[in-house]
């Protein structure tokens, strides 16, 4: 049973050895720097970039981990993750149209974020007509409109020149060294927060929706307020990573199979746990590429790398749900 | 007491007419069981009792106001549901599972409080499957199974019950003794069952009222000692049988002429 004092007690401990890799992301690196030495102003520099990496990394590796959860129950299959809906395939059109015109890197965050939006604005209205009972609906549509975007990227990769095609490939594969301006990430970091909060406000909703639409409908959940709001927030925190990040795969699909394997289905316990294991995973995954290589390796790469072996060993160790 | 009416239910699928002017008000603290072939919407008169479906016309009445003016909750502390089977995504054990069942009675974040838990121990233990509680429920048995979808009905701690087909995939036995279990409960616990039966034998035997259900019409409903007859039957089903007094439960022997 869950009470408060075992969420803070496990909570607290994500927390902690977040904090701690926070603190090694800030010093490793091709040369490591005590995180004392931060205060001196020759390393200003080199820590203003680690940071900014710390705080891509907190922003999208928690947002893809939750929304990733989420979208498992809304969708009622442990195969969805969060790039399922096609907002990131619309998040990758929209950078991709900044690319095309050579905007520079504020308007290429922007356009991909409005552009993830349209397709959250489709999936919502596709959420809102069809009622409740339309995931499988809801699903094929993300997947179509995934396609769709996808197709007119893979047009324009076609007939870019060499250098273009470069950069919005390493765009697309996700990594933590894009530049965002430190404010925007601040401001987003604060995003990711507050949605995180009001998510674990609602966790319980979350707990009956995993007993299927009746059974959650039985036990007095308003079904089409509560899953308008799981997809609404769910899709926005996906929109803003990949807007800032690119689309690093596998922790939306990875980490709600191990965080369900060691903590169980309680959504109350498990959905603050999303938030900060998913950060720590991207950002200590970020740290050890940084340390072991002075070239800046794509971080979707290298997640869905890690990512691939610790499915098949929950796979074939066997899983409650399965 | 609780009252629980349904007033000129009619509902409809694209070209094709589901329910007729379904009117009837629950017997309380008795066992109902709903009759009828196959399509004939015994599903869907449940999804408009529970809710879960909106009405086309007419009005369901619960303690003599409209169903839709209660609050979700409000409903779900009044009227639980047992489905044919869990639908659960990510399996639960069967503590959790059950505790689940609080729902309706547990405010802000959704903590449960020790007056919950022994609820849930105690349903258990009345259940005869507090043995079951750390088992996974994709690995009960199927009368386990329905026991354990029953205790979570009860945790909601309502004047109502309202089951689909619960007997629909168990075994002679397993049938019998859940049967016998909801008997025992609507006695003990003063509870009006309303349920989707497929035998009239396990009507005959189990429920006290009848509702039997054709082409979307109530064609009787009533007692089951005045309207389990050869009549009903072949009009419902269009098989002849042949009814007599059973010798070991003095209620009616359902025979199939065949």
């Amino acid at each position: 049973m869950i009470t408060p004092k075992k969420i803070f007690f496990h909570v607290f401990f994500a927390v902690f050895v977040f904090g701690m890799t926070c603190l090694l992301a800030l010093s490793a690196g091709v040369e490591f720097i005590s995180p004392f030495h931060f205060l001196e102003p020759s390393f200003t520099p080199i820590g203003k970039l680690r940071l900014s990496r710390i705080l891509l990394g907190v922003i999208s590796g928690g947002s893809l981990a939750l929304s990733g959860c989420v979208f498992q129950v809304l969708l009622k299959n442990p195969l969805a993750d969060p790039f399922i809906l096609g907002i990131s395939a619309s998040a990758a059109l929209g950078a991709t149209i900044a690319f095309a015109l050579h905007l520079p890197y504020n308007a290429i965050i922007l356009f991909s974020l409005l552009s993830a939006l349209i397709a959250l604005g489709i999936i919502i209205f596709v959420a809102q007509k069809k009622g409740p009972t339309a995931s499988n609906f809801i699903l094929l549509t993300g997947v179509l409109l995934g396609f769709l975007f996808s197709a007119i990227v893979t047009l324009f990769l076609t007939f870019a020149t060499p250098y273009e095609s470069a950069s919005l490939i390493f765009w697309l594969m996700g990594s933590l060294s894009h530049p965002v301006p430190l404010s925007i990430s601040w401001i987003s970091l604060g995003i990711v927060f507050g949605i995180s909060l009001f998510l674990f406000l609602k966790s319980y909703e979350l707990n009956l929706l995993n007993l299927g639409l009746d059974e959650a409908h039985a036990l007095g959940a308003d079904l089409l307020k509560t899953q308008r709001r799981f997809y609404l927030l769910a899709s926005f925190l996906t929109a803003l990573s990949v807007a800032l990040t690119g689309m690093i795969g596998f922790i939306g699909l990875i980490l709600p199979h191990v965080i369900r394997k060691f903590w169980g289905t309680d959504h109350r316990l498990t959905l603050p746990l999303h938030l900060f294991w998913g950060a720590t995973f991207l950002i200590f995954t970020d740290a050890c590429m940084r340390t072991l290589s002075p070239y800046e390796m794509p971080l979707g790469v290298i997640t869905a790398l890690v990512g691939a072996p610790i499915f098949l060993w929950i796979l074939w160790k066997g899983h409650p749900y399965q | 007491m609780i009252h629980f009416e349904a007033q000129n239910l009619s509902y409809a699928f694209p070209q094709k007419k589901i329910l007729d002017e379904i009117s009837f008000t629950l017997p309380s603290q008795k066992i109902t069981g709903i009759l009828g072939p196959n399509g004939t919407g015994k599903t869907t008169l449940l999804k408009l009792l529970l809710g879960f479906l909106n009405p086309m016309a007419g009005k369901i009445l619960l303690n003599h106001r409209e169903m839709g003016s209660y609050p979700r909750k409000e409903i779900a502390r009044h009227i639980a549901y047992v489905p044919q089977f869990s639908n659960l995504t990510f399996d639960l054990n069967v503590f959790e599972y059950v505790l689940l069942g609080r729902a309706p009675h547990l405010k802000g974040l959704g903590f449960e409080s020790l007056k919950d838990i022994d609820c849930v121990k105690k349903t258990l233990q009345d259940l005869n499957i507090f043995h079951l509680k750390a088992r996974f429920m994709h690995s009960l048995s199927g009368g386990e199974h329905q026991r354990v979808l029953i205790a979570k009905a009860l945790c909601q701690n309502t004047e109502i019950l309202i089951l689909d087909e619960p007997t629909s995939h168990l075994d002679l036995k397993a049938a019998l003794e859940i049967l016998s279990l909801l008997k025992n409960l609507s006695q003990a616990r003063k509870i009006s069952i309303l349920m989707v039966l497929h035998d009239p034998v396990q009507v005959s035997e189990f429920c006290d009222e009848v509702l039997f259900l054709n082409h979307g019409k109530i064609q009787a409903m009533g007692s089951v000692l005045q309207l389990m007859t050869e009549e009903n039957l072949y009009k419902t089903f269009q098989v002849q049988t042949h009814i007599d007094k059973n010798p070991f439960t003095g209620k009616q022997r359902i025979t199939l002429k065949i």
